[in-house]
């Protein structure tokens, strides 16, 4: 039975940005405010409570669908006969997209909630719903031409965030981003045709995509891990990350790379080719997650600016998820995928409390070893932010994975899963677990303690950002307190997947057991 | 469920619980509201601490009357996947419960002491919120029925201590010591994570229950193979030295003594530089296994107690020659571990643990002290304690002396060899970056540090070269 439940769940982000966008047309077009102030105040404040209430929907409903079991997870457009075949656009949530939606979604509700008004404006914020609600179609697509718009649509609108400006960093977006959607759009397009030559009826369904048997299914299965690499900003394709954070709004770096539909795309597209075609593609893909995961953890060890910090300790997060994913192990795979919810909440924590620093204080610079106060260098800024700076430790504990947070789980998981596949992989994989705990410590000490460097009359964090901050330390450790309905969920999932294998009980002497 | 099970769960829960929701309690109303009264916040705390120790207290009588050597509390599974399963567990026998009441007797005298020794201070409600949150750790860390669990309590006692070496983190040394605290600390950690997932593999579980055969402390044996408790056993080695400050590790616990006396006395004196020899006398049975490992021990245990005695005697501040007196001591029980005496460690750490907080916590009165001994002295000369100075050549005796002022050269030596190639290649990667995304876009990229200014070597390697604030102003040699 179809029903439009994920269809709908895709739309309400694209619904919110209309209304911001629209409400954003009719702001402009009436007579200036005598006091502006107010008239900017009350213009964000619409902004955010627009694209809260369409995302609160959106949320409730995913919520609906994958717990309350009240609604049918599948969406069935109707069919379109083609002369080559027919397409029927399908959504549907499902193992990985059943984690993905609620974490995507209340990551992004919550950035919103707590941004500064200064950053609310309607482009943006319609943007970055936008950008959201293509990676929500990417998540729960089951046939290529879906998958193929949603993933476009994910790439193309940040790029328009920026439009105007013609910095080498963006060129550098540009190219990456445009590189993605080539590199997916053949891949699928590639599987298509040799669906057609093998006289398939539904051509452009996932399942007959991801085929091993079609022709070209070893040039799709290359060119769809690579988009899949490149979105996730994996070794060697990384180049794009630190311009783009440079110049993306923290709403939007939020919504496009800490909720990252990389993964799931290499989960649901190249992993069942890769499992059936090649025995050494998956450890080829473990190998680049873990080149990725130290190369970031690295990087981010000599990295001055705040932001930029936080986006490559993500992306080595990331790298360490995808190293999990492509284990092949129950344990890792569930992991990885409790990995994506944590990376999600706890990215979007730390960038929280970076724009809250950044909108006060201007752009952050970090460094160390230094007790007097340096140009572009910002210091002690516990004194004037002594909640913004717990926060941050709190929050850098959590995301590196002190015991009890949601982290730690996806780290346990992913290690004990990785030990059986690949034991010194566990090993370089933790190592980058530990340079980025130094990494976010010595950002957090450098920012917020020693003397500061000069006088801040800035106030702390207001109530509505301490909230939003409660909320994502409370998704952090109340889930990874309580992480079973989540492990539960993420195990199905694995076990979903092509190629996942349950790993045994073994070395445990009789008398021992 | 039978009733005294049902006791058991809910005493052993509270013992690790009164704290850790005190702790959390605490911190999120400051976080939300206001930073709470000194009075409302050191009563809460003593309340829950009080709590703490007396479902200790009642776990000990329950023990005692139940006529079995150990009992274990169960409190189900964290998660599981397939086969693996994280359980909490913990067990009760002479070791935990030892260490566990020693952890809380040692951390209510402290607290008791904070409440006049800190009042004012500006982190006054901070400091009790983490001593909470050490004691919730240091009781997860003695009661735990397995290597997973203890890691939790490792974990959170790991957090608290650097955090509370920051606590006067206006000045710039405190940050510098908790930053190299933080590196030692999650370098050590991968021993015993790494530890307890080989266990995993070997085993099959990494409760003590089934790894040492149902054999009450000190007792028990284990079918381990050879190879594998060899490799368990050096794991968790490095991770004991990590958090007991032995060789490599041991840099970091003069340095940390930046913070306020209670919390020097309560980490660096008495309980949190313990967990790392508790974890080694829980491991024991393992190491009877292992010749391997019992060298090991004996070998990093000397040669710290002698490393530490040396560099100790140099120093001219009471807080470093007792972080250095506490170094040699913890040298010392790993070599009593190291020849299987493992009771004799046991009675050495609890009875070092209550002398050493003792002594740190009158460490901000040991100049009347000295006073006062002069003054009782009279005309007598103080008593001398240089005797095996004076018994040696002068050439070594220099020779020994230039040495411990430089602590024998070892930061310089992590930092040459450990940390400054790693900083190397950090920014030989940042440049790397950058020249991709010049030729990419044929434009200069975006600088990675300010411009005109060098990059600075992070405060690791500043704390690692040293920056003189922990060498001597005078000698005793």
């Amino acid at each position: 039975m179809s029903n439009s439940a994920p269809l709908w769940i895709a739309l309400l982000p694209f619904l919110g940005a209309l209304v911001v966008l629209l409400e954003g047309r009719i702001r402009s077009a009436s007579p200036p405010s005598p006091i502006d102030s107010g008239e900017t105040t009350q213009r964000a404040e619409l902004v955010r409570w627009s694209a809260v209430i369409t995302l609160a929907a959106a949320l409730v409903l995913s919520l609906l669908a994958i717990f309350a079991g009240t609604l049918e997870t599948h969406f069935e457009a109707p069919p379109l006969v083609l002369p080559f075949g027919t397409w029927q656009a399908r959504l549907t949530i499902d193992g990985a997209s059943s984690i993905v939606l609620p974490t995507f979604l209340l990551a992004a509700l919550i950035a919103i909630l707590a941004a500064p008004r200064r950053a609310l404006d309607a482009r943006s914020t319609a943007i970055a719903l936008g950008t959201l609600g293509s990676g929500l179609f990417v998540a729960m697509a089951m046939d290529s031409v879906t998958l193929a718009l949603g993933w476009t649509l994910g790439a193309a609108l940040p790029i328009s965030a920026a439009a105007g400006k013609r910095t080498p960093s963006r060129r550098a977006v540009v190219v990456f981003r445009t590189l993605r959607v080539v590199l997916l759009v053949l891949g699928l397009a590639l599987a298509v045709v040799g669906a057609v030559q093998a006289d398939l009826e539904r051509p452009f369904e996932l399942s007959a995509v991801t085929s091993p048997e079609l022709p070209f299914a070893m040039a799709t299965l290359v060119l769809v891990t690579l988009a899949a690499l490149a979105r996730m900003a994996a070794f060697p394709f990384h180049v794009w990350l630190v311009p783009f954070v440079d110049e993306a709004s923290p709403l939007l770096f939020a919504v496009s790379f800490a909720a990252n539909v990389g993964l799931v795309l290499f989960l649901r597209v190249a992993l069942p080719l890769a499992s059936a075609l090649i025995d050494d593609a998956v450890p080829f893909v473990a190998v680049v997650g873990l080149v990725t995961a130290l190369h970031a953890a690295l990087r981010a060890l000599s990295e001055q600016r705040l932001r930029r910090l936080i986006a490559l300790v993500v992306g080595s997060q990331l790298g360490t998820i995808l190293v999990g994913a492509a284990a092949l192990r129950d344990q890792a795979a569930t992991g990885a995928m409790v990995g994506v919810a944590s990376v999600a909440f706890g990215a979007t924590g730390l960038l929280l409390v970076a724009s809250a620093v950044e909108f006060r204080v201007g752009s952050v610079n970090v460094r160390m070893g230094t007790s007097s106060p340096r140009a572009g260098v910002t210091t002690g800024l516990s004194a004037a932010m002594p909640r913004a700076s717990l926060a941050w430790f709190v929050l850098a504990f959590a995301v590196v994975g002190i015991p009890g947070s949601l982290a730690f789980v996806a780290e346990d998981l992913v290690l004990h899963g990785l030990l059986h596949a690949h034991p010194i992989f566990a090993v370089l994989a933790l190592l980058a677990s530990v340079l980025n705990a130094v990494t976010l410590f010595r950002a957090g000490a450098s920012l917020f303690l020693g003397t500061p460097s000069r006088t801040f009359a800035v106030p702390d964090l207001l109530l509505r950002e301490r909230v939003a901050l409660v909320v994502v330390a409370l998704l952090l450790f109340g889930v990874g307190l309580a992480p079973h309905r989540l492990v539960t969920a993420a195990t199905s999932a694995a076990h979903s997947l092509a190629g996942v294998v349950e790993v045994e009980h073994h070395g445990a002497p009789e008398h021992l057991r | 469920m039978p009733e005294r099970d049902v006791m058991l769960t809910v005493l052993a829960a509270t013992v690790v619980l009164a704290p850790l929701v005190t702790a959390l309690g605490l911190g999120l109303f400051a976080f939300l509201s206001e930073v709470p009264s000194e009075r409302a916040t050191h009563r809460i705390v003593i309340v829950a601490m009080v709590t703490s120790i007396l479902s200790l207290l009642s776990l000990v009588v329950l023990v005692l009357t139940s006529g079995e050597p150990y009992l274990e509390v169960d409190f189900g599974p964290w998660f599981h996947v397939g086969h693996y399963e994280f359980e909490i567990a913990f067990l009760l026998d002479e070791l935990s419960l030892g260490y566990g009441f020693t952890v809380a007797a040692i951390g209510l005298l402290i607290a008791r002491f904070a409440i006049r020794y800190l009042h004012r201070e500006e982190g006054y409600a901070r400091f009790f919120i983490l001593l909470c949150l050490a004691m919730a750790g240091l009781e997860t860390v003695a009661l735990a029925a397995s290597y997973d669990v203890l890691f939790l309590g490792w974990e959170i006692v790991g957090v608290s201590s650097v955090t509370m070496v920051l606590f006067f983190h206006t000045r710039p040394g405190p940050v510098r010591a908790s930053l190299l605290v933080l590196v030692s600390y999650r370098i050590a950690d991968l021993g015993l994570l790494v530890g307890a997932v080989v266990l995993h593999q070997a085993a099959g579980t990494t409760e003590y229950e089934a790894i040492f055969e149902h054999g009450a402390w000190p007792g028990g044996a284990t079918h381990i193979d050879v190879t594998t408790a060899a490799i368990v056993g050096l794991l968790l080695l490095l991770s004991a030295s990590g958090k007991s400050a032995q060789l490599p590790f041991s840099s970091w616990l003069p340095r940390a003594m930046e913070g306020p006396t209670p919390s020097s006395a309560l980490f660096y004196g008495a309980l949190s530089i313990h967990a790392g020899i508790f974890l080694l006398l829980r491991s024991a049975p393992l190491f009877a296994h292992a010749p391997v490992v019992r060298g090991a021990l004996i070998a990093v245990g000397g040669c710290t107690a002698m490393y530490a005695a040396l560099v100790g005697r140099v120093q001219s501040d009471a807080k470093g020659q007792m972080a250095y007196a506490t170094m040699a001591q913890l040298g010392v029980m790993l070599v009593e571990i190291g020849f299987g005496f493992v009771t004799l460690a046991a009675l050495h750490l609890v009875a070092h643990a209550f002398l050493r907080g003792f002594q740190l916590l009158r460490a901000p009165s040991v100049i009347a002290d000295v006073r006062r001994i002069q003054a009782e002295l009279k005309d007598r000369p103080l008593p001398s304690d240089n005797a095996i100075e004076r018994a040696l050549p002068i050439t070594w005796a220099r020779w020994l002396y230039r040495h411990a002022l430089e602590r024998f050269y070892l930061d310089t030596l992590a930092y040459r060899v450990v940390l400054r190639p790693i900083l190397r290649v950090s920014e030989m990667l940042a440049a790397a970056d950058a020249a991709a995304l010049q030729i990419l876009v044929r434009e200069p990229a975006p600088a990675t540090t300010e411009p005109g200014s060098p990059i600075p070597p992070p405060a690791i390697a500043k704390a690692f070269e040293g920056d003189g604030s922990n060498k001597p102003t005078g000698t005793r040699a």
